[in-house]
């Protein structure tokens, strides 16, 4: 009797005795379990998101003319033109531009707020939080056509018409991801290297910015990722001299289905994914060091 | 290490948040070389004066002043002032080298002297060769010892202790308590401590300042503070005590169902008074060459604490009180009584105050209903 009450108030100890009698009752313990409620929206995605996903893999070493399923052969020969076509290169080149900039814009804006909405609570910070996050609750779609308009008239358009907005829509990751780091900072850290001889600006570059980088990277990949796939903005802030990637798809795919969309598919997929790695591998480096 | 002390000095500090007064008019000197508590409850201003003299905070009114020289609105990083807080403050992403290293660098030190000064001050709370170790890799106690040797390093004129071994256990802290009275002993540097621990503050002290309710209720070292409290809020809060709801009436000190307890308070103006006795002015047997108080309590709740019966009584005043009683025979359970036996020349009398303390709260509504008349009527009855 005494060994189950024991089993219910420290679950986590008698998982790492290898004492049979203990782990028995596993199970029961609760009454009911929710370790396995993670099924239906995993298995959701992997069926109707990835899996679909990944069929351009295969379809872009078709040999056939058009986008296909099963592919009815193999052949590179959609990459060899992806690399050929200047069309591409250059798309792909702008992507990468506009992406690099809009995240270091980002990270240049979003930190000092982040780290002004995370160290220290005042009020009305709800209401400039909301404000500064208020670029992912908007619909694309309105945001776009606002731009559109606006930006026009001041002829802001090509690629600092798209950093501009990019960097707009890709700050709040930026702003959330400094909040995170920057609330786990003791607010005595700050109090501490000023009474040790710290002036405050020393205290920015020495204490906060160093705890704050972590946060401030995370941002940046995040930034960096949806810059590199947005497509909304980007169809109506692009003009024909300066296309991104995402949009030569899009123009693409209306003319013609042609398969070096999917061998582009793929290595933006590929790329997507490493980045994602780097951030994971990041966030498990960073709790294996507490 | 060589450490040249200064003296502080506050005159009528006031500090309000808003509409809320933290601290008003502190008046307060502390000597070089003093080891001073400022011991009182949580928002009794203790904090807030304490960050007032490390420059975190200013004051609304009042002055500061270190050694004589005005530093009320002097920046925190220009008072040369060691800070160590009750959250280990150290910082994270550096290792325990480089934190103590730090106020070095911001001196400007050769990196060479650096070196040495840190090892040396890491000597100092026994963590030498602890330098690359990181801060999170280290015990609570060991992470305090850092932060103590980080605030020395630069060998300041004052250190100010906000709660720093709140945090820690209490074996750890008790040994704690003695490492850093030890070490403000061998450097002489002037010591602020800030406790709501009334224990810690007694052992550790050459004066405590307490505090209540944003004001200084009494400064005085530990043996004044323990057995001439001046009001009753600070024999409530420091040191346990057995205290009877009475009334001085010019005369004697009158308590009700006890009647006169031949005990004189000239230094008060009569009225309703508490008076209070320390466990070591309580027996259970009477001592006969001692003038003695005799009074039956009533065991409300008691329970086992090794070695001794911690009780819970009800008095015949209708006050009641915690005694820890040696658990050796007789009957300590509910409904038992008890006789105890108070020295009169032991006893501390001290202006009923009105205000509820924790140790306090049951009896504080007959405080209220006490007036000299009510109390003169049954002295009549018992004398």
């Amino acid at each position: 009797m005494t060994r189950s009450i024991e089993q219910t108030v420290q679950p986590t100890k008698s998982l790492s005795h290898g004492d049979p009698e203990r782990s028995m009752p596993k199970g029961r313990r609760a009454g009911f379990s929710l370790r396995w409620w993670w099924i239906v929206p995993t298995v959701l995605i992997v069926v109707l998101l990835l899996l679909p996903s990944l069929v351009v893999i295969p379809m872009s070493f078709s040999p056939s003319e058009i986008l296909t399923f099963p592919p009815t052969g193999f052949s590179m020969k959609w990459y060899e033109n992806f690399i050929e076509d200047p069309q591409w290169t250059k798309a792909i080149g702008n992507s990468f531009a506009v992406a690099l900039v809009t995240s270091v814009f980002a990270a240049l804006i979003g930190t000092p707020a982040g780290i002004a909405l995370g160290f220290r609570r005042w009020r009305g910070q709800g209401i400039v939080l909301a404000l500064l996050v208020s670029p992912v609750i908007v619909p694309p779609m309105v945001i776009a056509v606002g731009m559109y308009v606006t930006y026009a008239q001041f002829d802001l358009t090509g690629f600092w018409g798209l950093v501009a907005a990019h960097t707009m829509l890709v700050t709040p990751f930026v702003v959330v991801t400094v909040i995170a780091s920057v609330s786990q900072i003791n607010p005595a850290a700050a109090d501490a290297a000023r009474s040790l001889g710290a002036a405050p600006f020393t205290v920015i570059t020495r204490i906060l910015l160093p705890l704050a980088l972590p946060g401030i990277i995370s941002g940046m990949l995040f930034a960096f990722v949806t810059s590199w796939d947005e497509v909304v903005v980007a169809l109506y802030l692009t003009d024909p001299g300066f296309k991104t990637l995402p949009v030569v798809m899009w123009d693409q795919l209306r003319e013609r289905v042609d398969p070096t969309v999917a061998a582009i598919a793929t290595i933006l997929l590929l790329i997507t994914i490493l980045i994602m790695i780097v951030v994971l591998l990041r966030g498990r480096r960073r709790k294996v060091g507490n | 290490m060589a450490i040249d002390a200064t003296s502080v000095t506050l005159r009528s500090v006031t500090k309000s948040y808003g509409q809320a007064i933290a601290v008003e008019g502190i008046d307060l000197t502390i000597n070089r070389g003093e080891f001073v508590s400022m011991l009182g409850p949580s928002g009794s201003g203790k904090t807030t004066t304490l960050k007032m003299i490390a420059g975190f905070e200013a004051p609304n009114s009042g002055q500061i002043t270190f050694d004589g020289d005005d530093v009320t609105n002097v920046a925190p990083e220009k008072r040369n002032i060691g800070v160590v807080f009750q959250n280990y403050s150290l910082f994270p992403h550096l290792t325990v080298g480089q934190n103590v290293a730090f106020p070095l660098k911001m001196r400007k030190v050769p990196a060479a002297e650096r070196a040495k000064r840190v090892a040396d001050a890491l000597a100092l709370v026994e963590l030498a060769g602890y330098e690359r170790r990181r801060p999170d890799s280290l015990s609570g106690g060991q992470q305090q010892r850092v932060a103590i040797a980080r605030a020395l390093v630069f060998e300041p004129s004052l250190l100010v202790m906000d709660e720093p071994l709140g945090a820690l256990d209490r074996r750890l802290r008790e040994v704690m308590q003695l490492e850093i009275k030890a070490l403000h002993e061998r450097l002489g540097v002037t010591v602020i401590y800030v406790t709501h621990d009334q224990e810690e503050a007694l052992t550790m002290s050459d004066r405590i300042v307490v505090f209540s309710q944003g004001r200084v209720e009494q400064v005085g070292t530990p043996r004044e503070i323990y057995d001439e409290p001046a009001t009753e809020f600070v024999a409530d809060f420091v040191g346990e005590s057995l205290a009877l709801t009475a009334a001085w009436t010019g005369t004697d000190v009158v308590a009700e169902n006890v009647g006169g307890l031949s005990i004189a308070a000239p230094d008060l103006p009569t009225g309703p008074v508490r008076v209070l006795w320390r466990p070591h002015a309580i027996s259970l047997e009477p001592i006969s060459d001692a003038h003695e108080i005799h009074v039956r309590a009533r065991v409300l709740t008691s329970g086992y604490a090794g070695g001794v019966v911690r009780a819970r009584i009800a008095l015949p005043t209708h006050d009641e009180g915690i005694v820890s009683i040696p658990a050796v025979g007789g009957d300590y359970t509910t409904g038992a009584s008890i006789d105890l036996y108070l020295r009169a020349d032991r006893a501390i009398v001290v202006p009923t105050d009105g205000r509820a303390t924790p140790s306090d709260l049951e009896a504080s509504p007959s405080d209220m209903e006490a007036s000299p008349n009510t109390l003169e009527a049954f002295g009549a009855d018992h004398g």
